[in-house]
């Protein structure tokens, strides 16, 4: 195993660090080299000033340390039951927990303190609902849709009870099966992205990643990335769609794959009602990839002045693109 | 007792490295929350593993590397990028003085463009398009030692070029 001492920090090391590449000797290089003295700080901070100011996504900040360490300190005592909010799934909750608490009561008698199962509700009462579930799935909610599923998981699957749409992002956990119950039918999957919609004539699953099973009593549908699969609530029956691309929720997103900057500025156009002209028309044929999501017109600009080496002028709603050449 | 003992020493560890630690995952998750959980996990796991704890250079190494493959184990799971992507602030600019932001970044795209070609458009990919080296690599027919070179050659021109106004946003960011 190398020693910090033999890895030389520079700027080439500083840039991968701060990119995200360095291996766990080469971060403890760093973080020493940084602590050894005043000036090396300063360079450190520097750098990390630029990285902060080129990027597109968060900044790092470091989190109120003393609550950390008292949610460390917390887990070295036995855990206490926080309480849940039933709402107008008390009647059914009800019902299920005294069919869950008998079930489980096998479990229970093997632990030192007895464990209650705990519903929780998450519903979208705005526009949108993000929450992250407690095997680290993401979903989002849009308004009006509710989930319900045990906290923590407990159990052989990872279930939720879905009402209205939801999208989710599920991670992978091969001996727990993640399980969307959205009334008529279920939906399980083992690693996968998808969407779920739904409404008094079908039911739609639409797979970004992965792939997942619809059932319903005997029959089921294998669902795969790019497709959508229909569950048609009148015919009792499973099909499958054609689709090429699934919708992203929220606002103006792009993804470029070696797109021509004609084909991204009429894009932009049509997005954001703005009027892009080509001072030059053998910038059209310019390409580049990127992804922009919720960006400004403004920025999107900036990184494509920047990448294809064009200028950019922005009077009132019109884009003007000059330049001698790109890349 | 030897409990407290322990539960001491790895307090100790905790004041000392989390910061570094919470760093060190931020920049390969680019997400504070996530990192945070991250070096969280990752101290529980040194909890639980407290009667195998020897010297205090092991467990740092140990707490390092337990956090560099806790965030590349989460990085799999494919939602993270997502995230990442939309989670918006545009060029990052300061609160409180737009017009200093503003300046600020025309300062900052004006040395990149003046980057040699292949100098910019690394850096370009890496800052701009969230590209990792391999893929930059990939995509440019380079050796990752190259994109390294010139990520590090970026970097150096870069704050060389904008000292006065790296210095000046730091002392801003602290007020």
């Amino acid at each position: 195993m190398k020693s910090p001492g033999h890895i030389q920090v520079d700027d080439e090391l500083l840039a991968k660090y701060l990119s995200g590449e360095a291996s766990p000797e080469e971060a403890m290089a760093v973080d020493d080299w940084a602590d050894a003295s005043g000036s090396n700080r300063a360079v450190f901070d520097q750098a990390a000033r630029l990285w902060a100011q080129t990027s597109n996504g968060n900044t790092w900040q470091l989190p109120d340390k003393l609550a950390v360490l008292a949610a460390i300190r917390k887990t070295q005592k036995p855990v206490k039951i926080a309480s849940v909010n039933l709402r107008r799934w008390s009647v059914a909750a009800a019902v299920l927990l005294l069919l869950a608490a008998a079930g489980f009561y096998q479990l229970l008698h093997k632990t030192a303190a007895p464990a209650v199962l705990q519903w929780v509700t998450r519903q979208a009462d705005n526009a949108e609902l993000r929450d992250t579930l407690p095997d680290g799935s993401l979903i989002t909610l849009s308004n009006p849709a509710a989930i319900r599923y045990v906290a923590g998981f407990d159990g052989n699957t990872r279930t939720v009870y879905l009402t209205g749409n939801g999208h989710f992002d599920v991670t992978s956990d091969p001996g727990k099966p993640f399980i969307v119950d959205a009334g008529d039918i279920t939906i399980k999957v083992l690693g996968t992205a998808f969407d779920v919609r739904q409404d008094s004539s079908v039911i739609t699953v639409a797979v970004a990643s992965g792939a997942v099973s619809m059932y319903r009593d005997s029959s089921n549908l294998t669902v795969k990335a790019g497709e959508t699969g229909i569950y048609d609530r009148r015919l009792q029956q499973f099909r499958m769609a054609v689709t090429d691309s699934i919708a992203q929720p929220g606002g103006k997103s792009f993804n470029f794959t070696n797109a021509s900057l004609k084909s991204i500025a009429a894009e932009l156009e049509k997005a954001y009602g703005i009027k892009v002209v080509f001072k030059n028309k053998r910038l059209e044929t310019c390409t580049m990839s990127s992804t922009f999501d919720n960006k400004s017109v403004e920025f999107i600009f900036e990184v494509i002045s920047i990448t294809l080496n064009v200028q950019y002028r922005i009077e009132k709603d019109t884009v003007y693109i000059s330049g001698s050449g790109c890349n | 007792m030897k409990k407290d003992k322990l539960a001491i020493q790895i307090e100790q560890y905790f004041h000392t490295w989390y910061e570094g630690l919470h760093r060190y995952a931020f920049t390969i998750l680019k997400d504070n929350d996530d990192a945070k959980d991250a070096v969280q996990a990752v101290f529980l796991k040194l909890w639980e593993k407290r009667d195998t704890i020897d010297e205090d250079q092991s467990v740092k190494s140990y707490l390092y590397t337990a956090v560099y493959n806790y965030c590349l184990n989460i990085k799999r799971h494919d939602k993270i990028k997502a995230r990442y992507v939309s989670e918006n602030s545009g060029i990052a600019s300061d609160p409180g003085n737009e017009l200093q932001g503003k300046e600020a970044n025309r300062r900052i795209m004006e040395q990149i463009a003046a980057l040699s070609p292949q100098c910019r458009l690394v850096f370009t990919k890496s800052r701009f398009e969230g590209k990792k080296y391999t893929e930059i690599a990939a995509e440019m027919g380079l050796s990752v030692k190259t994109v390294e070179t010139q990520m590090g050659k970026a970097l150096k021109i870069l704050r060389e070029k904008l000292l006065d106004l790296l210095i000046s946003l730091i002392i801003f960011f602290l007020l």
